[in-house]
């Protein structure tokens, strides 16, 4: 069943969401801050303890999570477009895993391969570097004739996942103790290294991205047509998927840079939004945007409560909802009904 | 007046195999040309050949005296339009929205975008389809969305030409005649039309000039009245026939003959050159 909501609709209401989970969650945690409290400390007319709580660690951490958890939804969407299928999706394509494996290499060889230079930068450039290699990767692998070959894309996706599991695990085992405590919040996901400076490095880098993002609706509407298709319609399809891989690798390069790996964001929004308005990019695109920042604020919100005080990976808490959902999309593409 | 689209000599290879080998097809406006030829002829590497959609290795392709290569796609596309064989989408789109598609190098508003891709399916047949979701569409009723789609793409505009590829295989007879006269009506009003066509019946009624090829060469072309030879479809179809004049159409049938016609000998392609036929 498809609905029909208008787009702005279903805009404004994935915006409140994301803003009314902003605010609860920033309310959530060990010190409970009711809702006056936190738009107090917002608007600063509270003591400065609450006002310290909320403004130097719970709003970054929202902060990212809705811009990360953006990040991602919107690049599956797109990434569902240029494969010319639902399934496809950063983390199952081996694309996050490619830009974790960068990451890691950095936190583990850094120093030794760029001494002193290794600092704030290089971690982001590489899981950058690392994304945009593995979309490119697995683009050219799964696409042949303008046709999307999705057993290609999904193998591909296991083997590349592999692969960088083996490396991670070859660097794992030559780590140090303090590295090694990085590494498994690499590999299983977590908001918890959230602060102001990864809020404004993943701000200056994802929001541009989306917005030029949001500017290709259209096109990628008629890339689901196919490759000739598109440009039989008028479109440039070189520039126009180049463009849409390049800033696909910079929101998961982003979003692995600060948190890690977060699986099944990019691939259950994106189905989400298109069974509310259609799958027409022009709506699918931000409205994955601010869906995908409300889940995971609210996904960010249970990892931290539901085993507090100890943390869970909200990276494990996508996969746990994400994976059934996966299999569901599976049997119902076998019977041809999505 | 535009000169329409104009292919010379047109060669494609893949690998060690010529798909084309030196093609000339005119599609000029006001006429529909039919492209026939047996499975594997190279009709629709033709027809992607003449869409820009195909890279060339030899000879060019020339739309009002201009290579295609030199076109813009958005250019382009606000001229042609084309409809390739079966196409498939893995999201659920409904009718209305892919037609609305072709509309998008136009850059309207969407209530004139809306207008345009009901009038287009209504032409086709598929108004009381606008909303059903493309993929549970039968493959007859997504040919006719297509078609729809690239009627709309160059409704309104100037000098268009219109490549369809086999846009009524899938057709029962009476939309398959409806969607061809609508293709020629298209025409008459000034689209230069090519269409790739399987059924020699259909070709004789609608087409006004064909292109008959025969392992990527051009075996034949002309007139639809001088084509339809029986030693001319032979050498390009392999099937013995006869060639009758349509009682009311006064256009040439092709009637074949069942029997025996597992011992028909192909003419050899030199044996009728294509200049034979042009004249």
């Amino acid at each position: 069943m498809i609905l029909r909501l208008p787009r702005s609709v279903l805009l404004s209401a994935c915006a409140a969401a994301a803003l009314l989970l902003g605010i609860i969650a920033i309310g959530v945690g060990p010190v409970p801050l009711d809702v006056r409290a936190v738009l107090g400390a917002l608007f600063g007319d509270v003591d400065d303890a609450t006002t310290a709580i909320v403004l130097s660690i719970r709003l970054p951490r929202v902060a990212l999570a809705l811009l990360v958890g953006g990040g991602l939804a919107i690049a599956g969407a797109t990434m569902q477009g240029l494969f010319r299928n639902p399934l496809a999706d950063p983390g199952l394509i081996g694309v996050s895993s490619g830009a974790a494996l960068a990451a890691v290499t950095v936190i583990v060889l850094g120093d030794g391969l760029f001494g002193g230079m290794a600092g704030r930068f290089a971690l982001p450039i590489a899981a950058f570097a690392g994304s945009l290699g593995t979309t490119w990767f697995v683009y050219r692998l799964a696409r042949f004739c303008g046709r999307t070959h999705i057993a290609t894309m999904l193998l591909a996706g296991i083997a590349i996942n592999a692969l960088c599991g083996a490396v991670i695990g070859v660097l794992v085992y030559v780590a140090n103790d303090d590295q090694l405590r990085s590494l498994t919040f690499w590999q299983m996901g977590s908001l918890g290294r959230a602060g102001w400076p990864e809020v404004w490095m993943c701000l200056a880098i994802m929001l541009p991205a989306m917005i030029w993002l949001l500017t290709l609706g259209r096109s990628l509407n008629a890339l689901v047509l196919g490759d000739s298709e598109a440009q039989y319609l008028g479109i440039d399809v070189q520039r126009c998927t180049r463009t849409a891989i390049i800033l696909c690798a910079l929101l998961v390069g982003a979003g692995v840079a600060v948190s890690g790996v977060i699986g099944f964001i990019g691939l259950v929004i994106p189905h989400l939004i298109r069974l509310l308005i259609g799958p027409d990019h022009r709506g699918v695109l931000p409205g994955a945007a601010c869906a995908g920042g409300a889940l995971l604020v609210a996904a960010d919100m249970g990892a931290r409560t539901a085993a507090a005080p100890a943390e869970l990976p909200v990276g494990l808490l996508t996969a746990a909802i994400g994976a059934p959902f996966f299999l569901v999309l599976l049997l119902q593409q076998r019977r041809g009904a999505v | 007046m535009s000169q329409g689209l104009v292919a010379a000599g047109v060669e494609v290879l893949a690998g060690p195999r010529r798909l084309l080998d030196g093609v000339d097809a005119t599609v000029a406006p006001g006429l529909v040309l039919g492209v026939l030829g047996a499975n594997g002829a190279g009709k629709s590497t033709l027809l992607r050949c003449l869409s820009g959609g195909q890279r060339l290795h030899g000879g060019r392709v020339e739309l009002d005296g201009r290579a295609l290569t030199a076109w813009s796609a958005h250019d382009l596309a606000r001229r042609r339009a084309v409809m390739s064989q079966e196409i498939t989408l893995a999201f659920p789109f409904r009718a209305a929205e892919v037609v609305a598609m072709g509309r998008d190098v136009w850059r309207e508003s969407d209530r004139a975008t809306a207008r345009v891709a009901d009038e287009m399916l209504d032409l086709v047949g598929m108004a009381d389809c606008a909303q059903r979701i493309y993929p549970t569409l039968s493959g007859g009723e997504r040919q006719r969305v297509q078609l729809a789609r690239a009627l709309a793409q160059i409704h309104g505009g100037r000098d268009p030409v219109l490549l369809l590829d086999e846009p009524v295989s899938a057709l029962d007879p009476e939309h398959a005649i409806r969607v061809l006269a609508l293709i020629r009506a298209r025409a008459r009003a000034g689209a230069a039309v090519l269409v790739v066509l399987h059924d020699l019946n259909l070709a004789a009624a609608f087409c006004d000039q064909a292109v008959f090829l025969r392992a990527g060469r051009r075996y034949a072309a002309g007139s639809v009245v001088d084509l339809y030879q029986p030693e001319i479809i032979a050498g390009v179809f392999g099937i013995q026939a006869s060639v009758v004049t349509h009682p009311s159409g006064g256009h040439p049938m092709v009637i074949p003959v069942y029997h025996g016609c597992d011992t028909v000998e192909r003419r050899p392609t030199h044996a009728l050159t294509s200049q034979a036929c042009c004249a």
